[in-house]
């Protein structure tokens, strides 16, 4: 698996932190939410993970987590 | 709900929703989720066993997506930071009454902490799994995420008072539509 670092240039047009700003959002709170976006918007960019597979997946997850969950609360 | 219940919204995630942060052709859950976790109004909670066990499913997802563990462990480090673990021990009987309110019990420890943290919103792309009715009952809403977007769209136009709330839905918009061009 071959790794990359890639820096994003990310330019947000004017008129969209007016509107934030008008909002009431916060710079802070409207920075965190680009960069969580951002963030995963370029990671999934170059996943192969499919929407069937994520669901697939899931559910094994909360399988084992009930079966977990279950023994430890003696249910 | 009261008007201090009414600032703070409570939402639990399914686990489909935090994977969905791995997909590609998941945008508008990602844009939503970046919402979610950026709100000082929204607190987001999961189980706690749920948490672990996508931890420890790590290397299958990392194999599956063809993404490094690494970035994996970033991504949803990022995504945990901002989201509330909260142990089994202390939703017990929620959860045992969850039993009846789910077709599949898999989904019981996500229901039952829904249930304990009332007046809450449940999001997940399995409603079929929720009854969603007798939950709504319990001031539990399960929506998908659109639904969820949706449902605070119509809030604004009912109340017409939430200026903020109908900024963050624009903005979405426009980081959704300013994505999606070449």
């Amino acid at each position: 698996m071959k790794e990359a670092n890639r820096t994003l240039e990310l330019e947000i047009p004017e008129e969209v932190v007016e509107h934030a700003r008008e909002s009431g959002i916060s710079i802070e709170e409207f920075r965190k939410n680009l960069e969580m976006f951002g963030t995963m918007q370029l990671v999934s960019e170059t996943s192969r993970l499919s929407k069937k597979e994520m669901k697939k997946m899931s559910e094994k997850i909360k399988e084992r987590s009930w079966m977990r969950t279950m023994k430890r609360l003696n249910l | 709900m009261d008007e201090d219940n009414e600032k703070v919204k409570s939402v639990i995630l399914d686990t489909n929703i935090i994977l969905s942060s791995l997909v590609k052709e998941e945008g508008f859950t990602q844009a939503v989720l970046a919402i979610l976790l950026s709100q000082k109004d929204i607190k987001l909670y999961i189980p706690s066993i749920a948490k672990e066990e996508i931890k420890l499913h790590l290397p299958e997802i990392s194999r599956k997506s063809n993404l490094p563990n690494r970035v994996i462990t970033d991504v949803l480090n990022m995504i945990f930071d901002n989201i509330e673990t909260v142990k089994e021990e202390s939703f017990k009987n929620e959860i045992q009454k969850a039993f009846s309110l789910v077709t599949d019990e898999n989904d019981s420890p996500f229901a039952g902490l829904a249930i304990k943290k009332a007046p809450s919103f449940l999001l997940t792309y399995n409603k079929k799994h929720f009854k969603v009715q007798e939950l709504e009952n319990m001031n539990v809403l399960v929506f998908t995420p659109s639904e969820f977007v949706k449902h605070f769209n119509l809030e604004i136009m009912l109340k017409k008072r939430v200026k903020r709330r109908r900024g963050i839905l624009k903005l979405l918009s426009r980081l959704y539509i300013l994505k999606r061009k070449p």
